[in-house]
């Protein structure tokens, strides 16, 4: 790409060649969306002259990141699409809504210590359909469950003692999802990196990476808790740690927005901080780590997330489940399940939310896998509830094989 | 990462390049720079989309939105490839395909034309003038420019024929496009 006379975000060096609306699965369901095309290089230079041109419509992008994968011109246009909700994004029509479902970490604190109580009084009918119609929240969604024990909790309380034995550590970020919603996820990530050979640290300070914040136009929160984190990063790394990550979509904001939305340093960490799966594949590979799976007589569906392809890492996580005796691994084809974080459990949403995933719920039936793999926890929500499949992270299946 | 064959390029050629390699049994990845475009609706759209499709349904790793940024040579072999990712693929064999001037699988500047990935030596006239036809329906000299191969397809890199690496597709040179 030139350098000189790069535009922001490199959008005059758009061709209007429209690849990127032929890619984009908004567009295939909803009229009212004009596009990546139209939403990013064309509406920006409008807005750069007068913010009024600013399109309320620029809400339904997902940011699933197809149309910048696909421009052969290297523009970035979610970013530029992101970039102008922040900037100029009216206030929302359900501000307590959005507020709810963005601040992970307000919600999940709140939520923990009641956690049997909330789960069963969530997925009740009037519950929902007071969620329904005061603050907008679909009832035909089944929400996420809460754990009553965080955690972090439970790590301090039965692992963190372990983990001093061993003479090699890594960082975890464990994510909100892991946190308060599902710990077996950290128990099993916890697992497979000691079978690797490696102690667990958890981070200095952690808070909820804010991809969500982003999407609900909070970026003030959002900006307040990358610092945080960013700082937690950087003594991770003068201790000599890798960084990793169980979730695909925390490891995307930390890696590419803080600097590509937020405009914050990311030179520091960056280069330390991947997804548990590519780590291991690596040592793997390298030979410094030699696993060893017992045979696991699964059928499984691997689904790339959005924004797992856009890391590109997805060939680390296919190799790693090839290693395991037994299993059947069918990759299935690359496509939106439509839930985009909090955008489908948002009522005016559902409907495009669940026709995007239409597609991805019947290529799912036609493989019938025991369960579907992938690293994204809201793709997991979306597929449970669409398709009917059990869905786990690929670090599950690792530590259901380990010896 | 080690694969028999690594295709650079998921366009029309690199699909069907990776096709036939994967259906000789082989393992093959696709690395795609834009331009693939996805198969959301296979039954319904032109050959591409029908392409990749079938692709993931034979096993190929296809790598979307990625790019092949340099190699690492030994002599005339071609080890390994290295993508903006931050992937290492190694492979027996590479194809390139990475089509011409739109997909920036060649590069023309001011006095000359190059291949930015791996180098490879591609035929121009060397005086600009030469390059186009005034007359726009005319056969345009500058389709015709292209990576130099030996007569089974591999590529040349400072005069000298690569062992493992073919080209495929538009980045070959030929063709009547603008008249198109």
């Amino acid at each position: 790409m030139q350098k000189n006379n790069e535009s922001f975000l490199n959008f005059e060096a758009c061709l209007k060649c429209s690849i990127c609306n032929t890619v984009c699965p908004m567009m295939e369901v909803n009229a009212l969306y004009p596009g990546p095309k139209k939403s990013g290089p064309d509406q920006e230079r409008y807005r750069l002259k007068d913010p009024a041109f600013y399109d309320y419509a620029l809400k339904y992008c997902l940011n699933c990141k197809r149309c910048e994968l696909a421009c052969p011109s290297g523009v970035q246009v979610a970013d530029l699409i992101q970039r102008a909700k922040l900037q100029y994004g009216s206030r929302s029509k359900h501000p307590v809504r959005d507020a709810i479902l963005a601040s992970t970490d307000f919600v999940g604190t709140m939520a923990s210590p009641f956690a049997p109580i909330v789960n069963s009084v969530l997925p009740l009918k009037p519950v929902k359909a007071v969620l329904d119609g005061a603050f907008g929240i679909d009832s035909r969604r089944t929400f996420p469950k809460y754990s009553s024990e965080k955690f972090v909790t439970w790590f301090k309380r039965h692992a963190q003692k372990e983990q001093e034995k061993y003479s090699k550590f890594v960082s975890y970020f464990h994510g909100c999802y892991c946190n308060y919603n599902y710990p077996q996820l950290g128990k099993d990530f916890v697992k497979v990196v000691n079978a690797a050979g490696y102690g667990v640290h958890l981070l200095e300070k952690e808070r909820c990476c804010g991809v969500a914040l982003i999407a609900n136009g909070m970026e003030k929160q959002a900006r307040k808790q990358a610092l945080i984190n960013i700082e937690s990063f950087g003594k991770a790394v003068e201790k000599g740690e890798t960084i990793l990550t169980s979730s695909s979509s925390c490891t995307f904001m930390m890696r590419n927005e803080y600097q590509e939305i937020l405009d914050l340093p990311t030179e520091g960490y960056r280069d330390s901080l991947f997804l548990a799966c590519k780590w291991l594949y690596e040592k793997i590979e390298s030979g410094e780590v030699k696993l060893k799976f017992k045979p696991l007589k699964m059928k499984l569906a691997y689904h790339i997330a959005c924004h797992m392809q856009k890391l590109g890492w997805q060939n680390h996580t296919i190799e790693l489940l090839k290693m395991i005796p037994g299993v059947e691994l069918v990759v299935l084809n690359q496509k939106c399940c439509g839930i985009a974080g909090t955008f489908g459990f948002k009522k005016e949403n559902y409907e495009y939310s669940q026709a995007i995933g239409a597609n991805l719920f019947a290529d799912i039936k036609e493989v019938a896998p025991d369960a579907v793999v992938t690293e994204c926890e809201t793709c997991k929500w979306q597929i449970e509830m669409g398709a009917g499949v059990p869905v786990m992270n690929p670090l599950s299946v690792i530590a259901a094989a380990l010896e | 990462m080690k694969y028999d064959v690594v295709v650079i390029g998921g366009g029309s050629s690199g699909c069907r390049a990776a096709k036939a390699e994967a259906a000789k049994g082989r393992s093959v990845c696709v690395v795609s720079a834009g331009l693939t475009l996805q198969a959301t609706k296979p039954e319904s759209e032109g050959s591409v989309y029908a392409d990749l499709y079938e692709l993931r349904k034979m096993g190929v790793a296809v790598l979307r939105g990625d790019t092949v940024l340099s190699g690492s040579w030994d002599g005339a072999k071609l080890l390994e490839v290295y993508t903006a990712n931050g992937l290492t693929l190694q492979a027996d064999e590479f194809i390139l395909a990475t089509g011409r001037f739109f997909s920036k699988g060649l590069v023309s500047t001011m006095d000359t034309v190059f291949e930015p990935v791996l180098g490879a030596d591609v035929d121009f006239p060397q005086d600009r003038e030469k390059w186009f036809n005034a007359d726009f329906f005319a056969p345009q000299p500058f389709e015709q420019i292209g990576v130099r191969t030996t007569a089974d397809g591999h590529i040349f890199i400072k005069g000298k024929a690569a062992q493992n690496v073919r080209a495929v597709g538009k980045i070959l040179g030929g063709g009547r496009h603008a008249k198109k």
